[in-house]
């Protein structure tokens, strides 16, 4: 009995203990993670300009986004071609490099080091940077003329804008090369050296082996890239201000104009929870994957 | 023999395809430089420039000189400082916590807390901003601050609960024993072995900071509270044909994060290689 009621104390004491330390951060959880995902569903049904109190609207602002506001559909189109462009591009290369950075034994290091510098570099200076380099006199033109081509306007065109900084997104693959480096140092030796000692050629043990053994990394990558690409913000808004005609307009940088400078977080808010909604299940697949390795450890 | 000069022609492609990139990664960031040191006239000249005929060293005085970036730079610093202790102090807690204490909803709690690793920010932004509005807060550092000391975010959490994860029980069973308080142990045995990932947090802190540009941008609207993001994104404005100067400013804004890499890249790989899972 004694015994019972000492046990149950000492869990009563530890449990206290284990929320103290943890303290900090459910608050957090509660107040600016759980709280906002409600108060946005709410302020979506809403209109909302910040300062006077929220009148209900009902299904009001679904109803402008999907049926009276191309603007909107543009919006969404111009995102889908900046996620589907950027990530795979980013994850097709960096599975290439990180293959041959693989195979490089000696000086692999130098180039791993190349490779993901740009990923350090403040996103700021380096928008700067890459609107000098797509100028239309800058220096991708002015090597394209070398060759006798006549480059594009890039930002300036409407046509080519979203490419242009779909280019731009490929020079942070080094973010992703280092994930699928891990990758392949923790696929097991022996299993190539069967597959040699079978006589199998480097093309058959990429496909057989090598690939098989890293669709999980490659679906998590993916999915983490659609999730932080349909978030494409800075780009746009430091860039090309959305254009030219809206061309670059993406959901964010139209979520951040309509609740922060025309002052409608109503509308903002429905269109936020729209892409929630859209990316929610992909959350749920990368966490199931994620899940998976934390069993592992 | 036949097989082996194969061989050696496959290494040699390798490592020409590598030299190759690896200068085609590098010309950005050599051009940004270059064009730091040009004059006005050389900026955009039609035979392509690499090196300036004279190094114009004066346009980094310059580009100093001609927006606050000492005021800037002064708290861009003093934010990532704050944010830093903030994250050691309370993520290295609530990490310890998931790792070797036992409680009620603890795996719960830790599932929320990675999903949240994976939502779309969207959704937050908006009820978040109301939050510190409705407080009073905009236009103060609160903000940016408050988050750091409130667990340091997902990611914190959960490089350090790895590492914790990892040290053995024994230790710490020992100490329990020996009648020491959870807090002492804590403080006594875990956080001076942990020295490691407590560097590797307070580096990708120091990124984060240092590299944030929505943060600043909704919450700071007075230029004297401006950070180095905003403050060069103003610069921008006002001298968009003077891409030398910019460039010079550029440069000072990168110099540090270059120089941490330089440095500590190791640290910075791994954990980047963590985030993707692949441990």
């Amino acid at each position: 009995m004694a015994e019972r009621q000492h046990r149950k104390l000492l869990k009563h004491k530890q449990n206290t203990i284990g929320y103290l330390f943890a303290f900090s951060w459910i608050v957090n959880l509660l107040v600016f993670v759980l709280f906002p995902i409600a108060f946005s569903a709410y302020l979506s049904f809403t209109r909302y300009d910040g300062v006077n109190p929220p009148k209900w609207l009902g299904l009001t602002n679904y109803k402008i986004m999907f049926t009276l506001d191309p603007s909107f559909w543009k919006a969404f189109g111009n995102t889908l071609y900046y996620m589907f462009g950027s990530v795979f591009l980013k994850v097709f290369i960096s599975l290439i490099l990180a293959v041959i950075l693989n195979n490089a034994r000696k000086g692999m290091g130098v180039f791993r080091t190349i490779f993901f510098l740009p990923v350090v570099l403040p996103v700021v200076p380096v928008m700067f940077l890459w609107m000098m380099l797509f100028n239309p006199n800058g220096l991708i033109n002015r090597f394209l003329a070398f060759f006798g081509i006549p480059g594009p306007l890039w930002l300036n065109s409407p046509a080519w804008s979203k490419p242009a900084l779909i280019m731009m997104s490929l020079w942070g693959v080094g973010g992703i090369i280092v994930i699928f480096l891990a990758a392949l140092q923790d696929i097991p030796r022996n299993l190539y050296e069967a597959a040699q000692l079978d006589g199998a050629n480097s093309v058959h043990i990429f496909f057989r082996i090598t690939l098989p053994m890293l669709s999980p990394v490659i679906l998590f990558c993916v999915v983490t890239g659609f999730i932080s690409a349909s978030q494409v913000f800075a780009e746009a808004y430091i860039m090309t201000g959305g254009g030219p005609l809206e061309s670059t307009t993406f959901v964010n940088l139209k979520i951040y104009l309509l609740a922060f400078k025309q002052g409608d977080m109503g509308y903002a808010s429905a269109m936020a929870w729209f892409m929630f909604l859209i990316m929610v299940p992909l959350t749920i697949v990368v966490f199931r994957v994620f899940r998976k390795w934390l069993t592992i450890d | 023999m036949r097989n082996l000069s194969i061989r050696n022609i496959k290494i040699a492609i390798v490592y020409a395809v590598l030299v190759l990139l690896s200068i085609i990664f590098l010309i950005p960031l050599f051009w940004m430089i270059s064009t730091s040191l040009k004059s006005d006239e050389e900026v955009m000249t039609a035979p392509i420039k690499w090196v300036p005929s004279t190094l114009r060293w004066d346009n980094y005085v310059k580009a100093v000189e001609a927006f606050p970036f000492l005021l800037y730079l002064r708290n861009t610093v003093f934010l990532t400082i704050i944010n830093t202790i903030g994250t050691l102090l309370t993520g290295s807690l609530v990490a310890y916590s998931f790792a070797k204490l036992k409680w009620k909803g603890k795996r719960l709690l830790f599932a929320i807390t990675i999903a949240t690793m994976f939502i779309p920010g969207h959704v937050l932004v908006i009820p978040t901003y109301i939050v510190y509005s409705k407080l009073g807060w905009v236009n103060t550092y609160l903000p940016l601050i408050i988050p750091s000391w409130l667990g340091g975010g997902a990611f914190t959490i959960f490089l350090l609960r790895q590492f914790f994860i990892s040290l053995p029980d024994e230790i710490i069973e020992a100490a329990r024993l020996d009648g020491a308080s959870e807090l002492a142990i804590f403080t006594k045995i875990v956080l001076p072995i942990s020295v490691p990932a407590l560097v590797t947090v307070s580096i990708f802190t120091v990124l984060f900071v240092w590299n944030d540009f929505f943060g600043p941008l909704i919450y700071l609207h007075k230029s004297e509270l401006w950070t180095l993001s905003i403050g060069l994104r103003s610069f921008q404005q006002r001298y968009t044909t003077h891409w030398n100067l910019l460039m010079a400013a550029s440069t000072l804004m990168s110099l540090p994060m270059i120089v941490i890499y330089f440095f500590l890249q190791d640290k910075i790989v791994k954990g980047f290689a963590l985030k993707g899972g692949s441990h």
